[in-house]
């Protein structure tokens, strides 16, 4: 037997530390006992065989082939001798790759001697351990002979040393797999062996643990590690250290500086030496720790706990209780002590507080008690004689015994009070909030995402026209009522809640029953459970169709309304008008785009404060502006005004302003709204205008007045002279009358040429004054009928007519509007100047016609007469202008120039055609008369 | 022609500031036949002294016919029609407005201030003449005139 494992077994007896060690190495003993005892019959079977001849002994031939066999080998081979007989060593050899047999089939094929060789042989009852020795035998002349030899079966043995071998290997390897260490001391206390797991627990000592190593030189080396000093006596404890050890009997835990906690457990060998465990119980100190910890939070959590806490063992006796108790049970204050039983307290307490009970009494209450603590649960609530209430509740622990814990719920009680009343105004406040729904079209809807329960408020039926009496629809009923294109939007916003996500406040369409469509608005949110995990979807559903509407309605009118700011941009533009809108509180100001390029300003720069506006105002016009401020602060709407303005570039420009101001009931200004428009080219065009017509007025009076002076002129010149030139004809005349046949020829002819010139004198004078008269006499223009006016003419000429044996033709005559008296001397003189300028021996013809031209009336009066040379044309409306003698054609020569003057007067126009030798053409217009809304024709 | 008129010499006071055209007068009245005493004053001022016999004409007559120009100097015509109208001793005494102005105004005027007649002067000798024969035999041998007879008695 190897001497590792007798030592192990020997160290086995002494080794009672850690349990697991301790089985494995009962184990192992157990293992190794039995292999002892298979020993011990191998060598008795071995002993037995020897006697029985189990061994045989044999001869080769120089071939190898078996010649002889001697023993019993049938038995042993399980095939008679005979038949081996002949058979070559090596077939009998098994044949494997075992180093060992072809060391031995070497061996003899080289003839040489061996001894005690173990091979493995073929037989009929399987493979055989066959131990054997061999001697070569040769002739004289050394030629091999062959072999003689003996050979034994040792099958039995070999298997015996296998499984103890086996045995060991799985001890030694056990051994080497615990964590703990192993070591194991002669009586000398020198190393003998220790497993792997040794090096952790001597980190420092670890070249030293090889066999042969004292004890004591291994713990001086590894003292060090200790978290215990050894003091500065090192060597003392060394000796007592070695001393502890060599008792054989030590149990130690030690510390060491890395924080590692080892259990040191030594036992002597039946051998006399030292067998030591050591063990890492650093966890196991650690956890040991933590439940202290873990004990005195739960100590100083039952000590906070506002509650008192009694726990009774499973003998209903007090095992642990919180200072807490006492104030519960003032009465039974010294019983609050470990070992107490709840009857005895109970019992005490009842007896204690109501001291005049029978013992009936008690007992029952007592039982009572004692009922309630044992089916433990929620004890109803008590009152304590100082009118505390109280509320328990008791629990059965795991081990059998009770926890009960006591706390005070008298604010509990009030808060019940309380509640009741919150309850009753709560459930005021749900009426008033089913009204409130109805009144705002507004429904609550309640959704547990866990149990798919649906809960709605009476709103939500009416909202999704649903019968009230029937359950509310599930997830997927209510997609769909969804508006199949607003589906998906719901969809999400659910599936949002159920992950426990939040979601937008939603507006989508539902579809009733009938097919009506109306738009909700839907705000949920989510709620989660203890667990975090999505409990409930909450949320509020909002008939919103009429809001919808009338916010399409608005949007429709908004587009209109920037659509129609838009033209109004444009046409403000074109207009170079712009308007604002100012709030008079706040000085914030809106300008139209348009109002910006008027002042020529950019809009993202410029900020149109009442500043920075008037920087822009013409200095000189700022007193204007400032009043029109100043007007608006007194309350009055100011009138339209004008300012120049300074553009940044420099330019001046003519601003015409008008606003209108909105006040409030106390009359002051709120906001104003206005409009600007650059009138600088209208002003400047005004004022050329105006300069213009200044001018033209200006030399119409001088034209007015200069024709009055002459007017004036011509009415003196033709008054105030007729009155010497009347002395001078009526005395001439005088002269004449006394004188006549008194004075001579001379004398008399002299004063013909003086009466003559004063009397042609008389008649340009009284020319004068008629040409001077026109338009002054005769009133205001009226229609008239010029045919009337043409047959009067004819009446005055009567004389003329008749003499000249003129034939006169009037063709239809319109009505035109005139100054009667005026055109009778027109036509007067037009056809007395036709009869007056007639061809000698030619009757004069005369016409007289009218023909339309636009708003007038074109008369022609056109004769058979002189005519006139063209070069006259023009001069024969000048006054006193004649163009032949005097004796031939009397008169002054002013008949045409009145009847332009008349012409003229009436707004005509009159102008000669003439042929001379064959007649003219006189043509004049005059303004049509208008008779019932309609001209004659 | 009544005898008892033309036995005494019609008294006539002409009020006309242009000499000529009072000689015109005078020269017409000459070739007339009715017996006449023309009295000639040149301004309002002394035509009202002369029928008032104030001053130098305190042993004037009382005029038989008045012919009156309207523009004088001093008192112009209507004025001095005005006052004699007013006055009850001279109202009686017919007033010939005898001017050359032909304006409606003054002839308008004229009457309202209880003038008998107004004429118009002819432009020609003529015709002046013809006109103041007519004024004659109108006012003078026509018409009945009241008695101027106290003042010369």
């Amino acid at each position: 037997m190897p001497a590792a494992q007798k030592q192990i077994s020997r160290a086995d007896d002494s080794v009672a530390g850690s349990n697991d060690l301790a089985a494995r190495l009962a184990t192992a003993e157990a293992c190794i006992a039995a292999t002892e005892a298979r020993l011990a019959d191998a060598e008795e079977v071995l002993r037995d065989a020897l006697q029985s001849s189990l061994s045989w002994l044999w001869e080769s031939n120089e071939h190898l082939c078996f010649t002889r066999l001697v023993g019993p080998v049938e038995q042993i081979l399980g095939m008679p001798a005979e038949s081996v007989i002949g058979k070559s060593i090596e077939e009998f050899t098994h044949a494997s790759g075992d180093p060992q047999i072809q060391t031995f089939l070497a061996t003899i094929r080289a003839h040489k001697p061996y001894r005690d060789v173990i091979t493995s042989i073929t037989a009929r009852k399987g493979v055989r351990w066959v131990k054997s020795s061999g001697k070569p035998l040769f002739d004289a002349e050394g030629k091999f002979l062959g072999y003689r030899g003996i050979a034994s079966d040792v099958t039995a043995q070999i298997d015996t040393e296998r499984r103890a071998a086996e045995a060991h290997r799985r001890f030694m390897e056990a051994i080497e797999t615990v964590p703990a260490s192993l070591m194991l001391c002669d009586r000398d206390d020198r190393i003998v062996f220790c497993n792997s797991a040794t090096q952790r627990y001597f980190p420092t000592a670890s070249h030293l643990l090889v066999p042969g190593t004292k004890y004591e030189d291994l713990l001086r080396e590894h003292a060090a590690t200790y978290v215990e000093g050894t003091g500065d006596n090192f060597e003392s404890w060394i000796a007592e250290r070695m001393k502890t050890h060599r008792s054989g009997n030590s149990n130690l835990i030690r510390t060491y500086k890395d924080g590692r906690w080892t259990q040191i457990i030594e036992r002597r060998t039946s051998e006399g030496g030292i067998i030591g465990v050591r063990i890492d119980i650093t966890e196991l100190k650690k956890h040991e720790k933590e439940h202290e910890a873990a004990q005195a939070r739960l100590k100083d959590a039952i000590e906070t706990m506002p509650a008192s806490f009694i726990l009774y063992d499973h003998e209903e006796k007090i095992l642990i209780r919180n200072n807490q108790a006492e104030k519960f049970f003032p009465e039974v204050a010294e019983l609050l002590v470990p070992g107490t039983k709840i009857e005895d307290l109970s019992r005490t307490r009842y007896r204690r507080l109501h001291p005049h009970a029978s013992e009936a009494e008690i007992e029952r209450a007592v039982q009572k008690r004692l009922r309630q603590f044992r089916n433990p649960g929620v004890v109803p609530p008590d009152q304590l004689p100082d009118g505390r209430w109280t509320q328990a509740i008791e629990r059965r622990t795991a081990d059998g015994g009770t926890v009960c814990v006591r706390i005070d719920i008298t604010e509990l009680k009030q808060r019940e009070h309380e509640l009741e009343a919150m309850s009753e105004t709560l459930r005021k406040s749900q009426e008033h909030l089913a009204q409130a729904q109805h009144t705002s079209s507004t429904g609550s809807m309640e959704r547990n995402l866990q149990t798919g329960e649906v809960r709605w408020s009476e709103e939500c039926y009416r909202i999704f026209g649903r019968d009230p009496n029937q359950a509310p629809p599930n997830r997927d009923e209510f997609l769909l009522l969804v508006h199949p294109e607003d589906r998906a939007k719901y969809e999400a916003s659910m599936v949002a809640s159920e992950r426990g996500l939040p979601s937008e406040p939603l507006k989508f369409r539902i579809v009733l029953d009938d097919g009506a469509v109306r738009w909700c608005h839907c705000e949920t949110s989510v709620v989660l459970d203890a667990d975090g995990k999505p409990w409930k979807r909450i949320g509020t559903y909002r008939d919103i169709t009429i809001e919808h509407e009338a916010q399409e309605a608005l949007r429709a009118m908004t587009d209109k309304l920037r659509r129609s700011q838009e033209y109004l941009s444009q046409a403000q533009r074109l207009a170079r008008m712009g308007s604002d809108f100012r709030d008079l509180h706040s000085d914030v100001a809106e300008w139209s785009d348009a109002s910006y390029e008027i002042f020529g300003v950019d809009k993202a720069t410029f900020v149109p404060t009442t500043e920075n506006f008037l920087k822009l105002v013409h200095p000189e016009d700022h007193a204007v502006v400032l009043r029109t401020r100043g007007e608006i602060a007194q309350g009055k709407n100011p009138e339209p005004f004008e300012y120049r303005i300074t553009r940044p570039d420099g330019t001046i420009r003519n601003i015409a302003r008008e606003c209108a101001v909105e006040f409030d009931d106390n009359g002051k200004p709120l906001y104003m709204i206005g409009t600007v428009r650059d009138v600088t080219e209208k002003r400047a065009q005004e004022r050329e205008l105006r300069r213009k017509s200044q001018e033209i007025e200006e030399r119409n009076e001088e034209l007015q007045r200069s024709n009055a002076e002459l007017e004036q002129f011509a009415y003196v010149a033709s008054h105030d002279l007729q009155e010497p030139l009347r002395m001078v004809a009526s005395y001439c005349q005088l002269l004449q009358r006394r004188y006549k046949d008194k004075l001579d020829t001379d004398a008399n002819e002299f004063i013909d040429f003086a009466v003559e010139g004063a009397s042609r004198m008389q008649r340009l004078i009284n020319d004068l004054l008629a040409y001077s008269r026109v338009g002054r006499k005769g009133g205001d223009p009226v229609p008239l009928a010029f045919g009337e006016v043409v047959k009067a003419a004819l009446d005055n000429l009567k004389g003329a007519i008749t003499e000249s044996g003129a034939k006169v033709t009037v063709g239809t005559l319109p009505s035109v509007v005139g100054v009667r008296m005026q055109l009778t001397q027109l036509m007067q003189n037009l056809i007395g100047n036709a009869i007056k300028f007639r061809r000698d021996g030619v009757t004069p013809a005369i016409s007289v016609t009218a023909s339309r031209d636009g708003a007038m009336w074109h008369i022609v009066v056109e004769d058979n007469g002189v005519g006139i040379e063209p070069q006259y044309l023009e001069r024969v409306f000048l006054i006193f202008q004649r163009l032949h003698e005097r004796n031939k054609y009397p008169g002054t020569g002013i008949g045409l120039a009145i009847a332009k003057k008349v012409i003229e007067y009436h707004g005509g126009r009159i102008w000669i055609e003439s042929k001379p030798g064959q007649g003219s053409r006189f043509n004049f217009t005059l303004p049509a008369a208008i008779q019932n809304g309609v001209s004659n024709a | 022609m009544p005898e008892t008129l033309s036995s005494h010499p019609i008294e006539i006071l002409l009020v006309e500031d242009n000499l000529g055209d009072a000689r015109l007068t005078q020269e017409a009245l000459r070739e007339g036949k009715i017996r006449n005493n023309l009295h000639h004053v040149r301004d309002g001022v002394e035509a009202l002294a002369f029928l008032r016999r104030e001053g130098e004409y305190a042993k004037a007559p009382t005029p038989d016919l008045v012919l009156l120009d309207l523009n004088l100097p001093r008192k112009d015509g209507r004025e001095v029609l005005a006052e004699m109208k007013q006055d009850a001793h001279l109202r009686t005494i017919p007033v010939v407005v005898l001017t050359t102005s032909e304006a409606e105004n003054d002839i308008v005027r004229s009457y309202e201030l209880h003038a008998n007649c107004y004429i118009t002067k002819p432009v020609g000798l003529e015709q002046f003449i013809a006109i103041v024969r007519e004024i004659e035999s109108f006012w003078l041998a026509v018409v009945t005139l009241p008695n101027r007879n106290e003042h010369a008695a």
